[in-house]
């Protein structure tokens, strides 16, 4: 079995290194960019904007297709369809089927959107560990704390949540794998066949995963864990030059393609 | 002829990123009937991907495993028979428990080769008395067990399935002295009976030197050794550069010959450690 979770690929690149409060902000802001660009200028700065961090990530590209080569294929497809569907003009026209101008214009946006909506997303994944992750979000609802929101406490489950996975995948392996060299049919069709199958590995992997957590919170339990209400960090975040940079530059593409939207218009929307 | 032949056997786990990570690398052996053979080597050296490899549970990269002369993978779709004639027990085989009653986890493996109900009982009668399980515990839930009882109870459900080779993988890791003396001498007394292959994998080199006939020393996927406890533990340099140790009383005894000039013999048994200094001591009397 080899699933790969967390696609978090350890490195040391610039991107690795920012604030991962700031790669949450960013991300958001990059999001928003994308879907509001609408002229085909505003779209080319920022491929050519994702093409960079891309660069910059010192990821191989083939890693970045391999991870989204699927779901970009059929995004692709079905943007593709929507060159049938545009109103006004044809540019071309066979029996009942039409392109017109808008339907092209139309989904060379959508297309390009998802592309780099794929992308970016793939690149912040690739680049931020799941800690990082956890403790920039912790960072960024604390705020919620004031509506009695325990923002450290969900925190923690997440985090152990995440642990969990791939412990409890290797688990569930080695239990498939020891139930099969008792024999257990894997190969056996029929839903009755197919339940018999499941309870031997099931039933093993839960009682697994519940002493896990037992053993889990009596560990926690031990170190004092719930006993102060502050708890610290071995690392702590800290934005520097570099995120004020990734910030600015943002602010930059925004008004670009701001700018871009109000001068190069595509007549669509 | 031998039971286990490995010939150039090479297996990589895929390591995620696309490239592949060597775990057993170009093994040769052959195993003999009727031994216990003995496997050693650090963590990660890669035993228990070697377990796996004859029980048939991943297939050789590379090369390949003969039992009783035959390629296990000859037959794709057969490759269930071979699990039921190369029993494994995974490290803490207690995790794979999950029946209602010990008796039906032990009668899992049987049931599923298809015998009928009376040879199920017979076999699970047996592989519970070979395994040490007391009559009155075979109808409690396996669950509510001690940590002695669970492993014996999951030992014996490969027992049970009656192989011609037994893999133990860590048998006795995690228990205490008490039921780590016991599960060994089930084993023992197990392959006194049946006369078929055990390996044995252990971290435990007192074990292995009291129980085995051959040991095969890993490292880093690698066969460094295939001998006789007594030749693998007389190079004690080798073995510590592998991160292992020799048995406690082959230390104290090689200190024992070079202090009172006997012998220079390797000695690994108890027993025979006790011979030998009841003879140094009457030597020193006369
Ligand atoms: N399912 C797996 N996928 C990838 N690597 C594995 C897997 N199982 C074991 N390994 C790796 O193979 C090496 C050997 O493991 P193993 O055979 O379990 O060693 P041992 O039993 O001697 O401690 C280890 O370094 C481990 O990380
Ligand atoms: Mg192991």
């Amino acid at each position: 079995m080899d699933i790969v979770l967390g696609q978090y690929l350890p490195g040391n690149s610039v991107l690795h290194r920012l604030d991962p409060r700031i790669k949450f902000i960013s991300l958001f802001a990059l999001m928003i960019v994308v879907f509001s660009a609408w002229s085909y200028l505003a779209l080319l700065i920022i491929t050519f904007f994702t093409a960079v961090l891309v660069l910059m990530s010192r990821i191989r590209v083939k890693i970045y297709m391999k991870n989204t080569g699927i779901i970009l294929g059929m995004t692709m497809i079905s943007a593709l369809l929507n060159l049938f569907y545009g109103s006004g003009k044809p540019v071309f026209s066979w029996g009942f089927i039409s392109i017109t101008e808008m339907g092209i214009q139309n989904s060379i946006v959508v297309m390009t959107r998802i592309f780099n909506m794929l992308i970016l997303s793939t690149c912040f994944m690739f680049t931020t560990s799941p800690n990082d992750m956890t403790y920039g979000l912790q960072s960024l609802l604390k705020p919620l704390k004031r509506w009695g929101v325990n923002v450290d406490d969900l925190i923690i489950m997440i985090t152990i949540a995440l642990r969990f996975i791939p412990i409890s995948l290797t688990e569930a392996n080695k239990i498939f794998n020891s139930q099969k060299s008792r024999g257990a049919d894997i190969n056996k069709r029929g839903i009755v066949n197919k339940i018999a199958l499941f309870i031997p590995i099931v039933l093993p992997l839960f009682a697994s995963v519940f002493r896990r957590a037992y053993e889990l919170s009596m560990a926690m339990e031990c170190r004092c864990y719930g006993f102060k209400e502050e708890r610290t960090h071995l690392k702590r975040l800290e934005t520097t030059a570099k995120d004020i940079f990734a910030l600015a530059s943002i602010l930059l593409l925004m008004i670009g393609v701001i700018f871009c939207n109000k001068i190069n218009p595509t007549h669509l929307f | 002829m031998p039971v286990i032949e490995a010939e150039n056997v090479s297996y990589s786990y895929n390591g995620g990123a696309g490239f592949d990570i060597f775990r057993v690398k170009k093994m040769n052996f052959s195993i003999e009937k009727n031994q216990i053979i003995g496997v050693i080597g650090h963590t990660g050296s890669g035993k228990s991907t070697l377990a796996q490899l004859l029980n048939g549970l991943i297939k050789p990269t590379e090369g390949k495993i003969l039992l009783n002369g035959k390629n296990l993978w000859e037959d794709f779709s057969n490759i269930r028979e071979v699990h039921f004639k190369v029993g494994l027990t995974f490290q803490y085989p207690e995790h794979q428990l999950f029946k209602d009653t010990v008796y039906d986890d032990i009668a899992f493996g049987p049931i599923n080769q298809g015998l009928s109900k009376q040879e199920v009982n017979t076999r699970v009668l047996n592989a519970a008395e070979f395994a040490g399980i007391s009559k009155d515990i075979l109808q409690r839930s396996p669950f509510d067990l001690s940590g002695g009882e669970k492993r014996r109870t999951a030992i014996a459900g490969i027992i049970a399935i009656d192989p011609e080779v037994l893999i133990l993988d860590e048998p006795t890791s995690g228990l205490d002295p008490i039921g780590r003396r016991e599960i060994l001498e089930s084993i023992y007394n197990y392959h006194n009976k049946k006369k078929n292959v055990i390996i044995f994998i252990s971290h435990i080199m007192e074990d292995i030197a009291e129980m085995c006939d051959k040991v095969m020393v890993l490292d880093k996927g690698n066969l460094e050794m295939f001998d006789t406890p007594m030749k693998v533990f007389s190079n004690s340099s080798i073995l510590s550069n592998l991160g292992l140790e020799v048995p406690q009383i082959t230390r104290i005894m090689k200190i024992v010959h070079q202090r009172t000039h006997t012998s220079d013999e390797t000695i690994i048994k108890i027993d025979d450690a006790i011979r030998n200094i009841i003879k140094i001591l009457d030597m020193k009397r006369m």
